[in-house]
Protein backbone atom coordinates (compact mmCIF):
# COMPACT_ATOMS: atom_id res chain seq x y z
CA UNK A 1 0.00 0.00 0.00
CA UNK A 2 0.90 3.07 -0.92
CA UNK A 3 2.21 5.88 2.01
CA UNK A 4 -1.18 7.55 2.90
CA UNK A 5 -1.35 11.39 1.14
CA UNK A 6 -3.31 14.32 2.29
CA UNK A 7 -6.43 14.18 0.38
CA UNK A 8 -8.88 17.11 -0.94
CA UNK A 9 -12.39 15.89 0.57
CA UNK A 10 -15.06 16.53 -1.86
CA UNK A 11 -17.11 19.76 -1.34
CA UNK A 12 -20.59 18.86 -0.46
CA UNK A 13 -23.43 18.99 -2.34
CA UNK A 14 -26.95 19.25 -1.53
CA UNK A 15 -27.38 15.61 -1.25
CA UNK A 16 -28.38 15.63 2.27
CA UNK A 17 -30.60 18.02 1.90
CA UNK A 18 -32.23 16.08 -1.24
CA UNK A 19 -32.45 12.88 1.30
CA UNK A 20 -35.09 14.87 3.09
CA UNK A 21 -37.33 13.80 0.55
CA UNK A 22 -36.37 10.58 0.58
CA UNK A 23 -37.85 8.34 3.19
CA UNK A 24 -36.17 5.79 5.60
CA UNK A 25 -37.06 3.39 8.59
CA UNK A 26 -34.09 3.39 10.33
CA UNK A 27 -32.88 0.42 11.88
CA UNK A 28 -31.90 2.66 15.08
CA UNK A 29 -28.13 1.34 16.53
CA UNK A 30 -27.82 -1.04 13.77
CA UNK A 31 -25.68 0.01 11.27
CA UNK A 32 -25.77 -2.52 8.09
CA UNK A 33 -21.78 -1.17 7.59
CA UNK A 34 -18.70 -1.20 9.05
CA UNK A 35 -15.22 0.47 8.48
CA UNK A 36 -11.76 -1.17 9.36
CA UNK A 37 -9.90 1.67 10.94
CA UNK A 38 -6.76 0.58 10.15
CA UNK A 39 -7.05 -0.39 6.45
CA UNK A 40 -9.21 2.73 5.93
CA UNK A 41 -5.85 4.52 7.17
CA UNK A 42 -3.78 2.60 4.93
CA UNK A 43 -5.75 3.27 1.88
CA UNK A 44 -4.00 6.13 0.15
CA UNK A 45 -7.20 6.80 -2.39
CA UNK A 46 -10.36 6.85 -0.40
CA UNK A 47 -12.52 6.41 -3.81
CA UNK A 48 -15.70 6.41 -1.07
CA UNK A 49 -15.38 9.65 -1.05
CA UNK A 50 -16.53 10.50 -4.38
CA UNK A 51 -19.05 7.67 -4.94
CA UNK A 52 -21.93 7.64 -2.43
CA UNK A 53 -25.24 9.44 -4.08
CA UNK A 54 -25.85 10.43 -0.21
CA UNK A 55 -22.14 11.53 0.46
CA UNK A 56 -22.42 9.41 3.25
CA UNK A 57 -18.59 8.98 3.67
CA UNK A 58 -16.86 12.48 4.48
CA UNK A 59 -13.23 13.02 5.79
CA UNK A 60 -12.78 15.14 9.52
CA UNK A 61 -10.24 17.63 10.12
CA UNK A 62 -7.96 14.77 11.14
CA UNK A 63 -8.35 13.01 7.79
CA UNK A 64 -10.16 10.40 9.17
CA UNK A 65 -13.34 8.98 7.33
CA UNK A 66 -16.78 9.88 9.36
CA UNK A 67 -19.67 7.73 8.10
CA UNK A 68 -23.48 8.42 8.20
CA UNK A 69 -25.36 4.74 7.74
CA UNK A 70 -28.60 6.05 8.30
CA UNK A 71 -29.44 8.06 5.25
CA UNK A 72 -27.56 4.77 2.75
CA UNK A 73 -29.91 4.77 0.00
CA UNK A 74 -28.50 0.94 -0.47
CA UNK A 75 -26.92 1.16 -4.13
CA UNK A 76 -24.43 -0.43 -2.90
CA UNK A 77 -21.55 1.02 -4.99
CA UNK A 78 -19.33 1.82 -1.68
CA UNK A 79 -18.96 -1.78 -1.43
CA UNK A 80 -17.36 -2.43 -4.88
CA UNK A 81 -15.24 0.79 -5.38
CA UNK A 82 -14.23 -0.04 -1.70
CA UNK A 83 -13.23 -3.25 -2.56
CA UNK A 84 -11.88 -2.82 -6.13
CA UNK A 85 -10.35 0.47 -6.14
CA UNK A 86 -9.39 1.31 -2.07
CA UNK A 87 -8.47 -1.08 0.60
CA UNK A 88 -11.51 -2.72 0.95
CA UNK A 89 -11.93 -1.81 4.76
CA UNK A 90 -15.85 -1.06 4.22
CA UNK A 91 -17.64 -4.01 4.52
CA UNK A 92 -21.57 -3.10 3.25
CA UNK A 93 -24.57 -5.10 3.59
CA UNK A 94 -28.44 -4.59 3.35
CA UNK A 95 -30.04 -3.67 6.24
CA UNK A 96 -32.22 -5.76 7.93
CA UNK A 97 -35.69 -6.86 6.21
CA UNK A 98 -38.21 -4.33 6.30
CA UNK A 99 -35.22 -1.31 6.70
CA UNK A 100 -33.90 1.21 5.47
CA UNK A 101 -34.57 3.40 2.33
CA UNK A 102 -38.27 3.06 1.27
CA UNK A 103 -39.27 4.58 -2.21
CA UNK A 104 -42.75 5.67 -2.45
CA UNK A 105 -42.08 6.71 -6.01
CA UNK A 106 -38.34 4.51 -7.22
CA UNK B 1 -43.03 -22.12 8.41
CA UNK B 2 -41.04 -22.14 11.20
CA UNK B 3 -39.93 -25.28 12.50
CA UNK B 4 -38.32 -25.40 8.84
CA UNK B 5 -40.02 -29.24 8.31
CA UNK B 6 -42.68 -27.45 6.03
CA UNK B 7 -41.56 -27.55 2.58
CA UNK B 8 -42.39 -25.22 0.28
CA UNK B 9 -42.35 -26.28 -4.05
CA UNK B 10 -40.71 -22.76 -4.81
CA UNK B 11 -38.92 -20.18 -2.84
CA UNK B 12 -38.55 -17.24 -4.66
CA UNK B 13 -35.95 -14.27 -3.59
CA UNK B 14 -37.25 -10.97 -4.15
CA UNK B 15 -40.49 -9.31 -5.29
CA UNK B 16 -39.44 -7.57 -7.92
CA UNK B 17 -40.10 -8.23 -11.85
CA UNK B 18 -38.47 -11.15 -12.13
CA UNK B 19 -39.55 -12.55 -8.60
CA UNK B 20 -43.63 -11.72 -9.29
CA UNK B 21 -43.21 -12.72 -12.93
CA UNK B 22 -41.70 -16.79 -11.66
CA UNK B 23 -44.04 -16.44 -8.73
CA UNK B 24 -47.38 -15.47 -10.94
CA UNK B 25 -46.62 -18.34 -13.19
CA UNK B 26 -45.96 -20.57 -10.40
CA UNK B 27 -49.00 -19.83 -8.07
CA UNK B 28 -51.38 -20.32 -11.36
CA UNK B 29 -50.25 -23.91 -11.56
CA UNK B 30 -51.17 -24.58 -8.26
CA UNK B 31 -47.63 -24.71 -6.63
CA UNK B 32 -46.86 -23.39 -3.06
CA UNK B 33 -45.08 -20.65 -3.84
CA UNK B 34 -43.29 -18.13 -1.08
CA UNK B 35 -42.00 -14.91 -2.44
CA UNK B 36 -39.49 -13.40 0.08
CA UNK B 37 -39.40 -9.60 -0.48
CA UNK B 38 -36.59 -7.66 1.93
CA UNK B 39 -38.35 -4.17 1.73
CA UNK B 40 -41.34 -3.58 3.73
CA UNK B 41 -43.42 -3.66 0.69
CA UNK B 42 -42.43 -4.99 -2.94
CA UNK B 43 -40.99 -1.63 -4.51
CA UNK B 44 -39.83 -0.26 -1.91
CA UNK B 45 -35.94 -0.89 -2.70
CA UNK B 46 -36.54 -0.79 -6.62
CA UNK B 47 -35.76 1.89 -9.19
CA UNK B 48 -34.93 2.23 -12.42
CA UNK B 49 -34.99 5.09 -14.80
CA UNK B 50 -38.42 5.30 -16.28
CA UNK B 51 -39.53 3.15 -19.48
CA UNK B 52 -40.72 -0.27 -18.63
CA UNK B 53 -41.00 -2.35 -21.83
CA UNK B 54 -44.57 -4.93 -21.69
CA UNK B 55 -44.16 -7.73 -24.15
CA UNK B 56 -43.63 -9.87 -21.38
CA UNK B 57 -46.25 -8.29 -18.90
CA UNK B 58 -48.96 -8.47 -21.88
CA UNK B 59 -48.44 -12.60 -22.09
CA UNK B 60 -48.46 -13.32 -18.21
CA UNK B 61 -51.47 -10.45 -17.34
CA UNK B 62 -53.01 -9.31 -20.28
CA UNK B 63 -54.94 -7.12 -18.90
CA UNK B 64 -52.72 -4.79 -17.14
CA UNK B 65 -53.70 -1.59 -18.94
CA UNK B 66 -56.75 -2.05 -17.02
CA UNK B 67 -55.17 -2.01 -13.83
CA UNK B 68 -51.33 -1.54 -13.59
CA UNK B 69 -49.94 1.75 -12.45
CA UNK B 70 -48.50 3.14 -15.58
CA UNK B 71 -47.77 6.72 -16.17
CA UNK B 72 -47.94 7.27 -20.12
CA UNK B 73 -47.28 5.41 -23.05
CA UNK B 74 -43.94 6.69 -24.99
CA UNK B 75 -44.78 8.43 -28.03
CA UNK B 76 -42.02 10.47 -28.28
CA UNK B 77 -38.40 9.88 -28.10
CA UNK B 78 -35.54 12.14 -28.31
CA UNK B 79 -31.55 11.49 -28.27
CA UNK B 80 -29.80 14.13 -27.05
CA UNK B 81 -25.66 15.06 -27.44
CA UNK B 82 -24.74 18.18 -25.32
CA UNK B 83 -21.85 19.96 -26.08
CA UNK B 84 -20.29 23.23 -24.71
CA UNK B 85 -23.37 25.50 -25.48
CA UNK B 86 -24.65 23.47 -28.14
CA UNK B 87 -27.33 21.03 -28.82
CA UNK B 88 -27.54 17.85 -31.41
CA UNK B 89 -30.71 16.10 -31.04
CA UNK B 90 -32.69 13.71 -32.80
CA UNK B 91 -36.58 12.73 -32.52
CA UNK B 92 -38.87 10.44 -33.10
CA UNK B 93 -42.49 10.56 -32.05
CA UNK B 94 -45.30 8.26 -33.80
CA UNK B 95 -49.21 8.79 -33.93
CA UNK B 96 -48.95 4.81 -34.20
CA UNK B 97 -47.65 4.74 -31.42
CA UNK B 98 -50.98 6.20 -29.78
CA UNK B 99 -53.19 3.07 -29.60
CA UNK B 100 -53.35 -0.64 -28.16
CA UNK B 101 -50.43 -2.02 -27.22
CA UNK B 102 -49.07 1.70 -27.42
CA UNK B 103 -45.33 0.15 -28.79
CA UNK B 104 -45.35 -1.91 -25.58
CA UNK B 105 -43.78 0.99 -24.18
CA UNK B 106 -44.36 3.14 -20.60
CA UNK B 107 -42.81 5.36 -18.07
CA UNK B 108 -43.86 3.75 -14.74
CA UNK B 109 -42.52 4.31 -11.14
CA UNK B 110 -41.22 1.30 -9.48
CA UNK B 111 -42.68 1.60 -5.86
CA UNK B 112 -46.08 1.45 -7.55
CA UNK B 113 -45.56 -0.83 -10.30
CA UNK B 114 -43.51 -3.23 -8.50
CA UNK B 115 -46.13 -3.95 -5.31
CA UNK B 116 -48.84 -3.74 -8.27
CA UNK B 117 -47.35 -6.75 -10.05
CA UNK B 118 -46.66 -8.39 -6.66
CA UNK B 119 -50.27 -8.44 -5.81
CA UNK B 120 -50.49 -9.85 -9.05
CA UNK B 121 -48.77 -12.85 -7.91
CA UNK B 122 -50.46 -13.17 -4.65
CA UNK B 123 -53.72 -12.93 -6.33
CA UNK B 124 -52.75 -15.72 -7.95
CA UNK B 125 -52.03 -18.02 -4.68
CA UNK B 126 -48.14 -17.08 -3.70
CA UNK B 127 -47.46 -16.28 -0.38
CA UNK B 128 -45.93 -12.91 -0.27
CA UNK B 129 -43.19 -12.09 2.93
CA UNK B 130 -42.22 -8.61 3.10
CA UNK B 131 -39.90 -7.08 5.35
CA UNK B 132 -37.69 -10.84 5.19
CA UNK B 133 -34.26 -10.51 4.22
CA UNK B 134 -32.68 -13.52 3.06
CA UNK B 135 -29.47 -14.02 4.38
CA UNK B 136 -27.73 -16.60 2.66
CA UNK B 137 -28.69 -19.82 0.68
CA UNK B 138 -28.97 -22.89 2.38
CA UNK B 139 -26.79 -26.07 0.65
CA UNK B 140 -26.71 -29.28 1.70
CA UNK B 141 -24.51 -31.76 -0.27
CA UNK B 142 -24.12 -29.42 -2.87
CA UNK B 143 -27.90 -28.74 -3.68
CA UNK B 144 -29.48 -25.65 -2.62
CA UNK B 145 -32.03 -26.59 -0.31
CA UNK B 146 -33.75 -23.41 1.09
CA UNK B 147 -32.67 -19.89 2.70
CA UNK B 148 -31.78 -18.63 5.58
CA UNK B 149 -33.77 -15.73 6.13
CA UNK B 150 -33.29 -12.55 8.88
CA UNK B 151 -36.24 -13.91 11.03
CA UNK B 152 -35.90 -16.02 14.54
CA UNK B 153 -36.32 -19.33 13.15
CA UNK B 154 -35.65 -18.09 9.81
CA UNK B 155 -34.71 -21.14 7.86
CA UNK B 156 -37.31 -22.00 5.04
CA UNK B 157 -36.92 -25.30 2.74
CA UNK B 158 -38.32 -25.33 -0.81
CA UNK B 159 -37.69 -28.05 -3.55
CA UNK B 160 -36.72 -25.24 -5.92
CA UNK B 161 -35.27 -21.74 -4.99
CA UNK B 162 -35.16 -19.06 -7.85
CA UNK B 163 -33.11 -16.35 -6.81
CA UNK B 164 -34.21 -12.71 -8.27
CA UNK B 165 -32.20 -10.50 -5.66
CA UNK B 166 -31.28 -7.65 -8.21
CA UNK B 167 -27.93 -6.19 -9.17
CA UNK B 168 -26.17 -6.08 -6.05
CA UNK B 169 -26.44 -10.05 -5.86
CA UNK B 170 -25.06 -10.66 -2.66
CA UNK B 171 -26.25 -14.44 -2.64
CA UNK B 172 -25.17 -15.09 -6.07
CA UNK B 173 -21.65 -13.47 -5.27
CA UNK B 174 -21.31 -16.20 -2.14
CA UNK B 175 -22.84 -19.15 -3.63
CA UNK B 176 -19.90 -18.56 -6.08
CA UNK B 177 -22.24 -18.23 -9.17
CA UNK B 178 -20.74 -14.83 -10.06
CA UNK B 179 -17.32 -13.14 -9.87
CA UNK B 180 -16.35 -9.69 -8.27
CA UNK B 181 -18.10 -6.99 -10.14
CA UNK B 182 -15.23 -4.49 -11.84
CA UNK B 183 -16.25 -0.85 -11.32
CA UNK B 184 -15.91 -0.49 -14.96
CA UNK B 185 -18.63 -2.68 -15.85
CA UNK B 186 -21.31 -1.22 -13.34
CA UNK B 187 -23.34 1.67 -14.02
CA UNK B 188 -23.91 3.86 -11.16
CA UNK B 189 -26.95 5.75 -11.55
CA UNK B 190 -28.79 8.64 -9.13
CA UNK B 191 -32.57 10.02 -10.21
CA UNK B 192 -34.73 12.41 -8.50
CA UNK B 193 -38.30 12.26 -9.44
CA UNK B 194 -39.95 16.11 -9.98
CA UNK B 195 -43.44 17.11 -9.00
CA UNK B 196 -44.72 19.09 -11.84
CA UNK B 197 -48.23 19.68 -13.01
CA UNK B 198 -49.24 17.61 -15.86
CA UNK B 199 -50.30 20.53 -18.47
CA UNK B 200 -46.93 22.42 -17.59
CA UNK B 201 -45.46 18.67 -18.85
CA UNK B 202 -47.35 18.54 -21.78
CA UNK B 203 -46.64 21.84 -23.12
CA UNK B 204 -42.51 21.73 -22.32
CA UNK B 205 -42.59 18.19 -23.84
CA UNK B 206 -45.03 18.39 -26.67
CA UNK B 207 -47.34 15.89 -25.79
CA UNK B 208 -51.34 15.35 -24.83
CA UNK B 209 -53.43 13.14 -23.00
CA UNK B 210 -51.43 9.90 -22.08
CA UNK B 211 -48.76 10.58 -24.63
CA UNK B 212 -45.13 10.25 -22.56
CA UNK B 213 -42.02 11.43 -24.06
CA UNK B 214 -38.61 9.58 -23.18
CA UNK B 215 -34.88 12.26 -23.51
CA UNK B 216 -31.88 9.90 -23.77
CA UNK B 217 -28.50 12.35 -23.10
CA UNK B 218 -25.56 10.63 -24.63
CA UNK B 219 -22.13 11.28 -22.86
CA UNK B 220 -20.87 14.99 -23.74
CA UNK B 221 -21.70 17.58 -21.37
CA UNK B 222 -24.96 15.91 -19.63
CA UNK B 223 -22.39 14.16 -17.69
CA UNK B 224 -19.46 16.20 -17.80
CA UNK B 225 -17.97 14.21 -20.46
CA UNK B 226 -17.98 11.11 -18.14
CA UNK B 227 -18.38 7.63 -19.55
CA UNK B 228 -22.28 7.48 -19.07
CA UNK B 229 -25.40 9.39 -19.57
CA UNK B 230 -28.13 11.29 -18.11
CA UNK B 231 -32.47 11.18 -18.93
CA UNK B 232 -35.70 12.54 -18.31
CA UNK B 233 -38.87 10.86 -18.77
CA UNK B 234 -42.74 12.20 -18.46
CA UNK B 235 -45.17 10.43 -15.38
CA UNK B 236 -48.06 11.44 -15.53
CA UNK B 237 -47.33 14.81 -13.31
CA UNK B 238 -43.76 14.07 -12.40
CA UNK B 239 -40.38 13.88 -14.04
CA UNK B 240 -38.07 11.31 -13.64
CA UNK B 241 -34.81 12.75 -14.22
CA UNK B 242 -31.42 11.33 -13.27
CA UNK B 243 -27.96 10.72 -14.81
CA UNK B 244 -25.96 7.19 -14.94
CA UNK B 245 -21.79 6.50 -15.39
CA UNK B 246 -19.70 4.12 -15.09
CA UNK B 247 -18.74 3.86 -11.11
CA UNK B 248 -15.65 3.87 -11.64
CA UNK B 249 -15.89 7.32 -13.18
CA UNK B 250 -17.21 8.53 -10.11
CA UNK B 251 -13.33 8.61 -7.76
CA UNK B 252 -11.26 8.84 -11.12
CA UNK B 253 -12.84 11.98 -11.98
CA UNK B 254 -13.28 13.36 -8.65
CA UNK B 255 -16.92 14.23 -9.50
CA UNK B 256 -19.55 13.15 -6.40
CA UNK B 257 -22.69 11.21 -8.17
CA UNK B 258 -24.83 13.69 -7.39
CA UNK B 259 -22.47 17.04 -8.39
CA UNK B 260 -22.87 15.23 -11.73
CA UNK B 261 -26.93 15.23 -11.41
CA UNK B 262 -27.24 19.19 -10.35
CA UNK B 263 -24.45 19.93 -13.24
CA UNK B 264 -27.00 18.18 -15.61
CA UNK B 265 -30.54 19.81 -14.04
CA UNK B 266 -28.29 23.45 -14.15
CA UNK B 267 -27.75 23.05 -18.24
CA UNK B 268 -29.34 25.97 -19.50
CA UNK B 269 -30.79 23.48 -22.29
CA UNK B 270 -32.00 21.33 -18.78
CA UNK B 271 -33.02 23.91 -16.73
CA UNK B 272 -36.34 25.09 -18.37
CA UNK B 273 -37.76 21.63 -19.02
CA UNK B 274 -37.40 21.19 -15.18
CA UNK B 275 -38.25 24.84 -13.68
CA UNK B 276 -40.76 25.01 -11.00
CA UNK B 277 -40.72 21.04 -10.51
CA UNK B 278 -40.35 20.14 -6.55
CA UNK B 279 -38.34 17.14 -5.65
CA UNK B 280 -40.14 14.48 -4.46
CA UNK B 281 -37.58 11.57 -3.83
CA UNK B 282 -33.82 11.30 -4.68
CA UNK B 283 -32.54 7.75 -4.79
CA UNK B 284 -29.46 5.69 -6.64
CA UNK B 285 -29.28 2.39 -8.04
CA UNK B 286 -26.81 0.30 -10.04
CA UNK B 287 -26.82 -1.54 -13.29
CA UNK B 288 -25.08 -4.59 -13.32
CA UNK B 289 -23.01 -4.69 -16.90
CA UNK B 290 -21.06 -8.62 -17.29
CA UNK B 291 -18.46 -9.03 -19.81
CA UNK B 292 -18.65 -12.17 -22.11
CA UNK B 293 -15.84 -13.58 -19.59
CA UNK B 294 -17.82 -12.17 -16.45
CA UNK B 295 -21.09 -13.32 -16.97
CA UNK B 296 -22.64 -15.42 -13.77
CA UNK B 297 -23.77 -18.94 -13.73
CA UNK B 298 -27.41 -18.96 -13.56
CA UNK B 299 -28.52 -22.43 -12.56
CA UNK B 300 -27.56 -24.68 -10.52
CA UNK B 301 -28.05 -27.74 -7.89
CA UNK B 302 -31.67 -27.02 -6.97
CA UNK B 303 -31.36 -22.79 -8.01
CA UNK B 304 -31.81 -20.72 -10.52
CA UNK B 305 -31.10 -17.10 -11.35
CA UNK B 306 -33.19 -14.29 -12.49
CA UNK B 307 -33.21 -10.45 -13.62
CA UNK B 308 -30.53 -8.35 -12.94
CA UNK B 309 -28.80 -11.19 -10.65
CA UNK B 310 -28.39 -12.77 -13.58
CA UNK B 311 -26.73 -10.23 -15.65
CA UNK B 312 -29.73 -9.87 -17.70
CA UNK B 313 -29.61 -6.28 -19.43
CA UNK B 314 -29.67 -4.58 -22.78
CA UNK B 315 -27.19 -2.71 -22.69
CA UNK B 316 -27.59 -0.74 -25.54
CA UNK B 317 -28.30 2.82 -25.50
CA UNK B 318 -30.94 3.15 -27.52
CA UNK B 319 -32.83 0.74 -25.63
CA UNK B 320 -31.82 0.62 -22.39
CA UNK B 321 -34.17 -2.67 -21.25
CA UNK B 322 -33.93 -4.32 -18.12
CA UNK B 323 -37.32 -4.88 -16.51
CA UNK B 324 -38.55 -6.70 -19.54
CA UNK B 325 -36.29 -9.35 -19.63
CA UNK B 326 -36.44 -9.63 -15.73
CA UNK B 327 -39.93 -10.72 -16.03
CA UNK B 328 -39.11 -13.13 -19.98
CA UNK B 329 -36.37 -14.87 -17.08
CA UNK B 330 -38.43 -14.94 -14.22
CA UNK B 331 -41.15 -16.33 -16.64
CA UNK B 332 -38.59 -18.65 -18.30
CA UNK B 333 -37.27 -20.10 -14.36
CA UNK B 334 -40.90 -21.19 -13.38
CA UNK B 335 -41.39 -22.66 -17.07
CA UNK B 336 -38.56 -24.71 -16.80
CA UNK B 337 -39.46 -25.86 -12.72
CA UNK B 338 -43.31 -27.01 -14.29
CA UNK B 339 -41.35 -28.38 -17.24
CA UNK B 340 -39.36 -30.66 -15.13
CA UNK B 341 -42.00 -31.27 -12.27
CA UNK B 342 -44.64 -32.69 -15.11
CA UNK B 343 -41.63 -35.20 -16.35
CA UNK B 344 -40.75 -36.12 -12.87
CA UNK B 345 -37.14 -34.95 -13.27
CA UNK B 346 -35.30 -33.98 -10.46
CA UNK B 347 -34.15 -30.29 -9.86
CA UNK B 348 -30.20 -31.41 -10.42
CA UNK B 349 -27.83 -28.84 -12.85
CA UNK B 350 -27.81 -31.01 -15.61
CA UNK B 351 -31.52 -30.87 -15.71
CA UNK B 352 -31.73 -26.92 -14.73
CA UNK B 353 -29.66 -26.34 -17.90
CA UNK B 354 -32.66 -26.35 -19.64
CA UNK B 355 -33.23 -22.88 -18.22
CA UNK B 356 -30.10 -21.29 -19.56
CA UNK B 357 -31.15 -22.80 -23.09
CA UNK B 358 -34.71 -22.01 -23.26
CA UNK B 359 -33.39 -18.28 -22.60
CA UNK B 360 -30.49 -18.49 -25.74
CA UNK B 361 -33.18 -20.04 -28.00
CA UNK B 362 -35.26 -16.49 -26.93
CA UNK B 363 -34.72 -12.95 -27.77
CA UNK B 364 -33.46 -12.30 -24.29
CA UNK B 365 -29.86 -14.01 -24.44
CA UNK B 366 -29.64 -12.98 -28.12
CA UNK B 367 -30.39 -9.48 -27.18
CA UNK B 368 -28.03 -9.22 -24.11
CA UNK B 369 -25.45 -11.02 -26.21
CA UNK B 370 -25.13 -8.86 -28.59
CA UNK B 371 -24.99 -5.70 -26.92
CA UNK B 372 -22.64 -6.91 -23.92
CA UNK B 373 -19.56 -6.02 -25.32
CA UNK B 374 -20.55 -2.11 -25.28
CA UNK B 375 -19.48 -0.92 -22.05
CA UNK B 376 -16.16 -2.69 -22.69
CA UNK B 377 -16.17 -0.29 -26.31
CA UNK B 378 -16.90 2.66 -24.46
CA UNK B 379 -14.30 2.59 -22.21
CA UNK B 380 -11.69 1.81 -24.98
CA UNK B 381 -12.91 4.41 -27.12
CA UNK B 382 -13.40 7.97 -24.51
CA UNK B 383 -14.11 10.01 -27.39
CA UNK B 384 -17.53 9.14 -27.80
CA UNK B 385 -18.42 10.74 -24.65
CA UNK B 386 -15.45 13.33 -24.30
CA UNK B 387 -14.91 14.84 -27.29
CA UNK B 388 -17.40 14.27 -30.14
CA UNK B 389 -20.51 15.94 -28.67
CA UNK B 390 -18.38 19.40 -28.40
CA UNK B 391 -16.84 18.67 -31.47
CA UNK B 392 -19.79 17.97 -33.31
CA UNK B 393 -21.71 20.74 -31.56
CA UNK B 394 -19.21 23.55 -32.65
CA UNK B 395 -19.44 22.17 -35.98
CA UNK B 396 -22.97 22.33 -36.30
CA UNK B 397 -22.24 25.59 -34.38
CA UNK B 398 -20.30 26.93 -37.27
CA UNK B 399 -22.72 25.42 -40.13
CA UNK B 400 -25.61 27.12 -38.53
CA UNK B 401 -23.97 30.76 -37.99
CA UNK B 402 -25.15 33.70 -40.16
CA UNK B 403 -22.35 36.07 -40.75
CA UNK B 404 -21.03 37.74 -44.03
CA UNK B 405 -19.01 34.74 -45.11
CA UNK B 406 -20.92 32.93 -48.72
CA UNK B 407 -22.39 30.10 -47.92
CA UNK B 408 -19.85 27.92 -49.50
CA UNK B 409 -16.96 29.22 -47.46
CA UNK B 410 -18.98 28.49 -44.52
CA UNK B 411 -19.21 24.66 -45.53
CA UNK B 412 -15.31 25.06 -46.51
CA UNK B 413 -14.30 26.37 -43.27
CA UNK B 414 -16.60 23.97 -41.61
CA UNK B 415 -15.29 20.67 -43.51
CA UNK B 416 -11.89 22.17 -42.67
CA UNK B 417 -12.59 22.27 -38.95
CA UNK B 418 -13.51 18.93 -39.51
CA UNK B 419 -10.79 17.36 -40.86
CA UNK B 420 -8.38 19.37 -38.09
CA UNK B 421 -10.08 18.17 -35.45
CA UNK B 422 -11.65 15.06 -36.38
CA UNK B 423 -10.28 13.76 -39.55
CA UNK B 424 -12.01 11.93 -42.07
CA UNK B 425 -10.37 8.66 -41.54
CA UNK B 426 -10.75 8.52 -38.02
CA UNK B 427 -14.09 9.52 -38.25
CA UNK B 428 -15.28 6.54 -40.54
CA UNK B 429 -12.79 4.22 -38.33
CA UNK B 430 -14.61 5.01 -35.81
CA UNK B 431 -18.10 5.63 -37.33
CA UNK B 432 -17.30 1.63 -37.92
CA UNK B 433 -16.26 1.00 -34.74
CA UNK B 434 -19.43 2.07 -33.05
CA UNK B 435 -22.06 0.59 -35.39
CA UNK B 436 -19.99 -3.06 -35.03
CA UNK B 437 -20.60 -2.60 -31.43
CA UNK B 438 -24.25 -1.92 -31.27
CA UNK B 439 -25.34 -4.53 -33.80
Amino acid sequence: MNQPTAIQPPTPTNAEEKLGHTQFNVDAGNPHFTVDPAKCKACASKPCLWICPAENFRLDEKGDLVVSWEGCIECGAVDVICHQMGNGAITWHYPRGGFGVRHAAG
Amino acid sequence: MSNGEDKLDVIIVGAGPAGSAAALVLAREGLSVGVLERGEYPGAKNLFGGVLYTTVLEQLVPGFRESAPLERHIHRRRYVMLGDGDQLAFEFASGHFDQAPFNHSYSVLRAKFDAWFATQAEEAGAMLLPATAVEELIVRDGRVVGVRTGRDDGDLLADVVIVAEGCNSFLARKAGFRRDFQPHRLQLAVKEVIALDRGVIEQRFNIEGGQGCSVEYFGGEAVAGMFGGAFIYTNGDSLSVGVSCAASEFPDRRMLPNAVLEHFKGLPFVRPLLAGGQTLEYSGHMIPEFGPETMPRIYGEGVLFAGDCAGLVNLSPFYHEGTNLAMASGQAAAETVLELRKAGRPFTAANMARYEQRLRKSWVCQDVERYRGIPDFGHRNPQFFNKYPYVFGSLARDFFSVDHRSKKQVEKDVIRRFRKEVGLWRFIRDGWKAFKALR
